[in-house]
Order: structure tokens, then sequence, then C-alpha cells
């Protein structure tokens, strides 16, 4: 099977998880499971392919920008696919029980494996985008899986919490990432990249990239200062918190710098910035840790200190660290994923996590128990498991960095000594010493639930007593892909007495310590609780208030709800602009073009009505005066020559005369307008001033030559190419159909906002009455369907004489629209039987058909197909086309449009 | 033909100065309103009327039969508007002759409820 299907698959099956979930609620966990139990096995068949550089998949993407939909599956990404599946198909199976009865578990499901897929696709892809890609979506789904429990509040601040930081650093990777690319001579190939064996870190960028990257890094895997929302994750159910934030999402982090150790590791920016943060981080989890009760917030935090002993070991960047760092990496998801299958099963079996309330745990829950003590053994790093081999390497990498300090090691044991501490409050409160008081009776949790802990403790003590089961297929072939040179593995529990193992006997004993007096241990450490004021998270805090508070006084400041304050800023903005386009073309050279009598007249008339508009107080005279105005401008039209501007320009008008006045009738508004002088001063000025633009701009470019190359050309080709002599109609349904399409969209989606923002509001308004003129209604009656027929006869001609989707539509819903105020709402309702949002969607569809047609014909998209039909003799045949189609579909959404606006207002 | 087309036009241009000087002149609004309606009806109708006579273009004189039947059909249908909304808008004037005594009186109608 190839890593594309792989990684589709679980995405295919996010999407049908919902309806396996509504299907048989019960078995949908087994059946789910299924498959990342198979791609499991798939990739223990193809471990083969894994060794020395692996295999490349690669599917065009985007060939323009060099990106191609590579994966790669090597040792790094197989020990990493491994992980995620086997241990995904263990939480799946986990999750159908844990989560039973849930009436979101479908949700639940199509979240988890739409990140399953991501993580998987995350960890072999090649290519730096592909790689963005699949790190955001781990991002997102982590999202909805901690706000799984959406309507509790700590939920849904910790996912936002998780998203904002993640994706923030997402957004820095993104950077790095494209950066590194330019170092790397334009590749996006990420094995290219490994290949160039650190020629970026000559580059002249490299402190950028190494910046970015470790941002993306750091926060990804909750690094120290970024480490605060890992914790808060917790709120997630508990097989989420097993999964995404132990084993796998917050490793993504890891196997960045894993992936990218050889690329720009080894530098000392590299080694100090890695070893800080790690260190800080392992540091801060181990002591933190000792300080909690709850079981998942000690283990998070648990889990901080390993994700920081990784970051560490990656940063010291030689054979040895390398080796302990992958060794590490799965023995804490063994151990870890175990430890917190087994603290769902005690919540899900005793219904508290607290360890100071559970006790004696062994006797009711004997087989998790059982799994427990030796996932605990593993954390605690005691032979003979896994975890003691991780240890004993943990410390020699750290003891051969640099022989000389001795901090490294001290501070490592400090917190090995601690992670001893907190594995045995862990096991030894919950499942030993004297039964607590559970808030439920508790026992055995079913199969489904105890067998993952049982399984990942068991590989273990499987791989500790027996490690070279591991070392060659598995730790070997990842070394060598970070490392790019082959090494050998030898994994024992027994490498003769060293350093090493003295430093684990000191740990042990520390750690023994620890634990006995951990009840005072934890109460100093309370004391210091005041400390988190100054921590990272109240600083995330603060710059959310504070994001908060500015985003909320810039609301109040620019959504006043008044539509004069919108106009304003809007209007100030242009002035802006053009005048600086004024200033930056250095002046204008004026010339007041020549007008005849009539211009002038219909100049002077035109100004009137504007001046009259400003003047008068009744609100309904100041609207006809508009139209006075508007009627001006479209006579202007008619002088010269421009047709189907002028009629667009006078339906225009009449229908914002009857929107508005409908509107006016509506609202109980005042009828005169007032206002303080103030306020009219800085209208009339801003009006005056946008005129007085709006002049000098027009009269700039119309006083320079005219280039008349593009019109000359539509001139041309308008007939011959398009079979249309109406060439304002031919640009819009077929030179420039595209740009119509984008214009009617934006139309469609105005509409429907205009409808969802009135609709509710205006629930309220009582339905317009019939007028009450009985000659009024009796001509309406004769005039509405003359006005649709014209309508109709004005599509059709549209391609060669004035008219066109766009007019045909003006004129029939204004047809529509006089229908309703005459003969009111309720008749209109019986009348127009699809709602605006119907024929928004028909005409669309339409236009989009009609570009379709010829899509399937060969041609691109949009291209204008005509059949001639032949009519009997004395009749010029019949010329049909897509555009007429085209054109069909802009005059429904125009209709739809107006008659959403309007019939919103009415009800209808 | 021609000849008649010439008499169409300048009578129609003849009505619809008459309109605007009575728009003007006219004391009050029920008159002045019938001399706009004129305007619409015969001045308009007359100049299309004269225009397809001139031209003698079947499509042209289809057109203008056209326009002046929507004309006549909807004008009249405007100015009772307006009438019938000035009526209703009470007080109102009305215009009692140029010697009466009681020019610009304000006469109370009773709000009638036609249907």
């Amino acid at each position: 099977m190839s890593l594309v299907w792989t990684v589709l698959l679980l995405f295919v099956a996010a999407a049908v998880a919902p309806a396996i979930v509504r299907l048989n609620p019960r078995a949908a966990g087994r059946i789910l499971a299924l498959l990342p139990a198979g791609i499991f096995v798939s990739l223990l068949a193809r471990m083969p392919d894994a060794r020395d550089h692996g295999v490349v998949e690669r599917i065009t993407w985007v060939p323009s920008l060099n990106i191609e939909f590579a994966l790669h599956l090597d040792g790094l990404s197989l020990l990493f696919a491994l992980l995620i599946c086997g241990f995904g198909a263990v939480v799946t199976l986990y999750a159908g029980r844990y989560l039973a009865g849930n009436p979101h578990l479908g949700r639940f499901y199509l979240a988890f494996l739409l990140f399953m897929g991501a993580m998987l696709g995350l960890v072999v892809a090649d290519d730096l985008i592909v790689l963005f890609v699949f790190w955001e979506l781990t991002s997102i789904s982590s999202f909805l899986l901690i706000g799984f429990d959406h309507e509790r509040e700590a939920s849904r601040k910790a996912a936002l919490q998780a998203l904002l930081v993640t994706g923030g650093g997402g957004l820095a990777l993104l950077a790095g990432l494209l950066l590194l690319a330019g170092a790397s001579g334009g590749t996006f190939s990420l094995s290219e990249i490994v290949a160039l064996n650190g020629v970026v870190r000559e580059h002249g960028a490299y402190p950028a990239i190494l910046a970015l990257v470790l941002l993306g890094a750091f926060t990804k895997s909750a690094q120290f200062p970024f480490h605060f929302w890992l914790p808060n994750a917790m709120a997630a159910p508990t097989p989420v918190s097993a999964y995404l934030h132990s084993a796998t999402m917050v490793k993504a982090g890891i196997y960045l710098l894993a992936r990218l150790d050889s690329t720009l590791g080894d530098t000392i920016a590299w080694s100090w910035s890695l070893s800080l943060a790690g260190g800080a981080t392992m540091l801060l989890g181990a002591v933190v840790a000792l300080r909690q009760t709850d079981l998942k917030r000690i283990l998070a935090y648990s889990t901080l200190t390993a994700l920081g002993t990784l970051t560490l070991l990656l940063g010291l960047s030689f054979e040895d660290s390398i080796k302990a760092a992958v060794v590490f990496l799965i023995v804490h998801s063994l151990y870890k994923g175990a430890l917190f299958l087994a603290a769902g099963n005690v919540d899900h079996e005793a219904g508290s996590r607290d360890v100071l309330t559970l006790g004696g745990l062994r006797r009711a829950l004997p087989l998790t128990a059982a799994a427990a003590v030796v996932a605990g053994l593993s954390m605690a790093g005691l032979p003979p498991l896994f975890g003691f081999i991780a240890k004993e390497l943990t410390y020699k990498a750290k003891l051969g960095f640099e022989a000389s300090s001795y901090l490294l090691p001290a501070v490592a044991v400090l917190v090995n000594a601690f992670t001893f501490a907190a594995a045995a409050v862990i096991v030894l409160r919950t499942f030993f010493g004297r039964t607590g008081k559970t808030p439920r009776t508790p026992h055995e949790a079913p199969l489904e639930m105890w067998l993952g802990t049982v399984l990942l403790a068991g590989a273990g003590l499987m791989f500790g007593v027996l490690p070279a089961i591991v070392s060659d297929t598995i730790v070997g072939p990842a070394v060598f892909a970070v490392l790019g040179r082959p090494m050998t593995i030898k994994l024992t529990l027994w490498y003769g007495p060293n350093l090493a193992l003295l430093l684990s006997v000191l740990t042990v004993v520390l750690g023994l310590v620890t634990y006995l007096r951990w009840d005072s241990v934890r109460l100093t450490l309370s004391r210091l609780d005041g400390i988190h004021r100054f921590g990272a998270e109240a600083a995330y805090d603060r710059l959310m208030g504070r994001l908060v508070r500015t985003a909320a006084g810039v609301t109040r400041l620019l959504q006043t709800g008044d539509l004069r304050h919108y106009l304003i800023w809007a209007v100030g903005l242009l002035l802006a602009l053009g005048a600086a386009a004024l200033v930056r073309a250095g002046g204008i050279h004026l010339a007041v073009p020549a007008a005849d009598y009539v211009e002038w007249a219909l100049a002077l008339a035109t100004v009137g009505g504007a001046v009259g508009t400003a003047l008068v107080r009744s609100r309904v005279a100041a609207l006809l005066s508009l139209a006075v105005a508007g009627t001006g401008v479209a006579l202007f039209f008619v002088v010269l020559g421009a047709p189907d501007l002028a009629l667009t320009q006078f339906l225009i008008e009449t229908l914002t005369l009857l929107l508005a006045v409908a509107v006016l009738t509506r609202l109980r508004t005042a009828s005169q307008r007032g206002g303080e002088s103030g306020r009219r001063l800085v209208h009339g000025t801003v009006a005056i001033m946008a005129g007085v633009l709006m002049t000098l701009l027009t009269l700039a470019v119309t006083s320079g030559p005219f280039e008349s190359v593009v019109a000359d050309f539509y001139a041309r080709a308008s007939v011959p190419s398009a079979f249309g002599r109406n060439i304002v109609n031919v640009i819009l349904v077929d030179f420039r159909a595209m740009d119509t399409l984008g214009e009617i969209t934006v139309l469609a989606v105005a509409a429907i906002g205009a409808i969802a923002l009135l609709r509710f509001p205006l629930e309220q308004l009582p339905d317009r009455e019939p007028y009450d003129s009985l000659v009024l209604r009796m001509t309406s009656r004769i005039v509405v369907p003359l006005l649709l027929l014209l309508a109709g006869f004005l599509l059709l001609r549209g391609h060669n004489a004035p008219g066109g989707g766009f007019i045909a539509g003006l004129l029939a819903s204004g047809a529509v629209v006089l229908h309703v105020l005459v003969q009111g709402t309720a008749s209109a309702r019986r009348i127009v039987r699809v709602s605006p949002e119907w024929l928004l969607a028909a005409g669309l569809a339409i236009a989009v058909l009609s570009g379709l047609v010829a899509a399937f014909a060969g041609s691109p998209f949009l291209t204008g197909l005509w059949v001639s039909i032949d009519l009997p003799a004395g009749l010029a045949p019949l010329k049909l086309g897509t555009p007429l189609l085209f054109d069909t579909g802009v005059f429904l959404v125009v209709v739809g449009f107006v008659l959403s606006i309007f019939l919103v207002t009415e009800r209808a | 033909m021609t000849s008649a087309g010439v008499i169409c036009m300048i009578a129609g241009a003849f009505f619809v100065a008459v309109a605007a000087l009575g728009v003007l002149r006219m004391p009050d609004l029920y008159t002045r309103m019938h001399a706009a309606t004129k305007a619409g009806t015969l001045g308009a109708g007359l100049l299309l009327v004269g225009a397809a006579l001139l031209l003698r273009d079947p499509w042209v004189t289809a057109r203008a039969v056209l326009t002046v039947a929507f004309i006549v059909l909807t004008v009249p249908v405007a100015s009772h508007l307006i009438a019938r909304a000035a009526h209703r808008s009470t007080p109102f004037e009305i215009w009692q002759g140029p010697n009466s005594s009681k020019r610009g009186a304000v006469n109370r109608f009773p709000q009638d409820n036609e249907q």
C-alpha cells in the first residue's frame, strides 16, 4: 500500500466515522481500530524499505512553485509512523468504551482520525509545505479534541490556548521553512535539504531560520516558556491526552528537530537553545509534577520532563545523544501511554483522579494495576525494563558531552530522581496502600480498556529484556536517518560497571527519599504557587486580555452602528488615497472639456438635485432630489451614447428610490431631518471634498491622451469571436465572464449576509397591507406582467442591443417590488413562491454550469459556445449560446439580490 | 406624412412648454398636477407619434406605440395617486378663484374612506 493511500485512508475513515458510530455505536471503536492496526502491520512489513535513505513517493501538486505532494519513509519516519498507528489502534479501541454512550462519539472519532491522518502525514512528508499543512492540521484537530467537552468553559479556554500557542508557532515555522527552502537553493524537498548536509548553516539567513523553526518546534512540543498549554490540555478526554499530548502530537516538534538536526544542528546557537529550553522544561516539569495530586496533571508535567529531555539530547547533537533520544522517545511513549490509559481506567471506574483520595485499587483493577506497575518501573528507570536502558543511555550521553562539566549530569540525576518519585506516587498511591473512599465502587475496566494498557506496558518489558528486537529494526534506521551515517546500535541492560550505573544508583536513592517525604515536598512546593503570577501563562493571559480590550476599543471606535460614521470612514479613506495619488502624480493638467448647451443643462439639473438633497429638510424630498441628480447622470450617459449604462442608471435610481421610500414608510423615523449644525458641517465638508476630488480625478484622467487599444480590440473582436454587437454585454458575459462570475458571487454573498442580519430583527413587523387605491391595484395587475415581459425581452436581446441579464434583472425585480408595495406582502408571497436564496443559488449554479459546458467540450472554462438553429424562411437563424445561459444566471442573481434586500424588510 | 409628423412634434413641444409654465404659474396642487399630467400624456405622446411618423421604421413605430400605450396607462394613475395623497392629508388648501375673498383660506374636508 502506497504512503499516499495510507494517509488518505485515515482521512476517509475520519469522514465516515460519524456514520459508523450512528450505525453501531457499541462496535464503532472496534471497527475503526482495525484501520490503524492494519496500517501498523503494513508498516512493519515495509520495514526493509525504510533502511538507508528510504523510499520517496511524489505527486505533482503546484509545479509552478516547485511544490510536490511528496511522502518519504525512512527510519525516523517509520519510528514515528509505527508509534502513531500502533498507539492509534490501541487508543481508538480504548476510546470506544471510555466514551461509550457519549452523544458526540461520532464527532470525537472524526477529529481523532483526522488527527491521526494528519500526524502520519506530518512524519512522512518530504515536502516542507506538505509538512506544514499537516502540522497545522494536527493543531486544528488537537483544538477540536481538547475542546471536545465544549460545554465546559475550562475546555474551551484550554483548547483556544493550545491552538493560539501552537498555531502562532506554526506561523513562525512557515516563515522558517520558506527561508530554509530559499537557503537550500529553492527546493522544498526535505530529503534533498537533508542531503545538502548543513550548507544552510553557512547561509546568512541561518539565525533567522533557526529562530523561526525552533519557535515552531518549541511551541508544538511545549518547551519552556511555551509549556503552559500542555497541562491545561488535560481538559481533553483521557484517550486524547494519552495519544496527542504524550505520545504523538507533542512529539511533532521533537520529530522536526530530529529531522533537521543534520541540517541546522551542531552549531553553538543550536546546542545552547535546545539545551537551555530542554533543560528548563525538564527541570520545571519534574519539580511541578511533585506539586500535583491529579493523576493526569502529574503525567502531564512528567511529559514536559520527557519532552525537555528529548530536546536537550537533540541539542547535544552527537551520536550517543541521538541514540539516547531515539530510545528514550520509544520508552516514553510506551510507559506514558500505558500510565495515561491506566489513569483513564481509574478515573472511569473509580470516579476520581486525585491520588490523595485513591488507594488500594490493585484489588479492584488487578490487570490495570499490573500494567501500571510495569509501566511505572519503566518510568522510574529500573531494570529490567526498557526505561532503564534509556536512562543509562541518557546518562552516558550527558556524561560524554562535556566531561569537564558536571552541571548537566547533576541536573539529570535530580530530574530523574523526581521522575522516579512521580512514578512511585502514581503507582503506589493509586494501587497500593489502604483503600480510599472513591465516588464509585471500582471494578476492573472492560477488555478494550485494559488491553491497551497491558500491551503498551508489556512492550516496555519485552524491549527491556530483549532489546535486540528493536535495536536493529527500528532504533538503528532512525538514528541513521537523523545522523545521515550508519551507526552500530547495541542495546543491553548491562553495560558493565561505569559512571552511568553509579548515577542510576544515586537516582534511585534520591528518588526513594523524595517519594517517602512526598507529602512535605508537595506542601513546600504549594507555598510557591504565587510564583505563577510571574509565569509564562500569566503573561499569555495578560496578552490575551489586552488583545480583547484593544479589539473592543477599536470596535467601539469603528463599529458605532451609525451608517454615517461608516460612510465618513470609507469616504475619508478614499479621499486620503485619491489625494495621495494626485500628489504622487505631481499635480494634474486640467483641461475643462468642451460641452454643448444640452450637457450644461444636464449638469445644472444634476448639481441642482445634489444641492437640493443637502438642503431640504423632508426625508422624502431629499430622496427625490437625489433621484433628480441620478437621473441627470443617466441622461448624460444617453447624450454620450452609452445606452446600457443609461438603462442601468435609470433602473438603479428607480429601485433605490423605491427601496428607500419603502424602508422609510416601514421604519418609524422622523420624516424631518434634524441634527446639530456641527455634524452637518462635518458631513458637508467630507461630501464636498469627495466631490472635488472625484472631479479633479475625472478631469485628470480625461485630459490625458486616450489609449484606445483595448476598446478597439473589443470593437473588432466582438462580432467575429463572440457573435454579439452589444460590446458592453459581450464583455460582461463572454470576454470577461470570469470577472462577472466573481461579481455575482459577491452579490449573492452580500444578499445572504443581508438576509442573515435583517431577518431576525424584522420578524416583528406586520405584513404590508394592499394599497387602498383600486385604480393603482388594477393598473399594477397590467403593468407588472408587462414589465416582466419587457425584462425577458431585454434579457434575450442583450447580446446585440442594449439590455442583458443585469438590466433585465433590475427591471424584473423592480416589477416585483412594485407588486409588493401595491398588492401587499401576502399576495406577493402567494405569487413568488421561491425564496430569494433559491434565486441566488439557482443563478450562480446556472452561471457556473454554462461555463462548465465549455469545459466539458474541451475549451477553457466559460468559453462561449454557440449553436445556430435554422428557422422557417424569412426569419434569421436563431442563435443560442452558453453566454445567454450565463446571462440568465446573472439575471437570476440580480433578481435574487434585490428581492433579498427588499423582501427581507417586507418579510415576504 | 412628414408634415403630419412635424405638426405632431410641434404640438407635443407646445404641450410640454405649456405644462412647464402651468407647473410654475398654477395656484394650487390640483391645478399644477393637471398641467404636469398633460405634459406626460399629450406632450410626450405627441412627440413619440411625431417621431414614428418622421422616421417611418416599423421597429421604431412599434416601440413608439407601445411607449404611448404605457404612458397613457401609467401617468394618469400617478396623478390620481398624487391627488389622492393631497386630498387625504389635512389641512390642505384649494384655490377658490382669483377674486375670492377666501383666497388662501384653509378648507377642511371630511376624511373620506373611498375604496
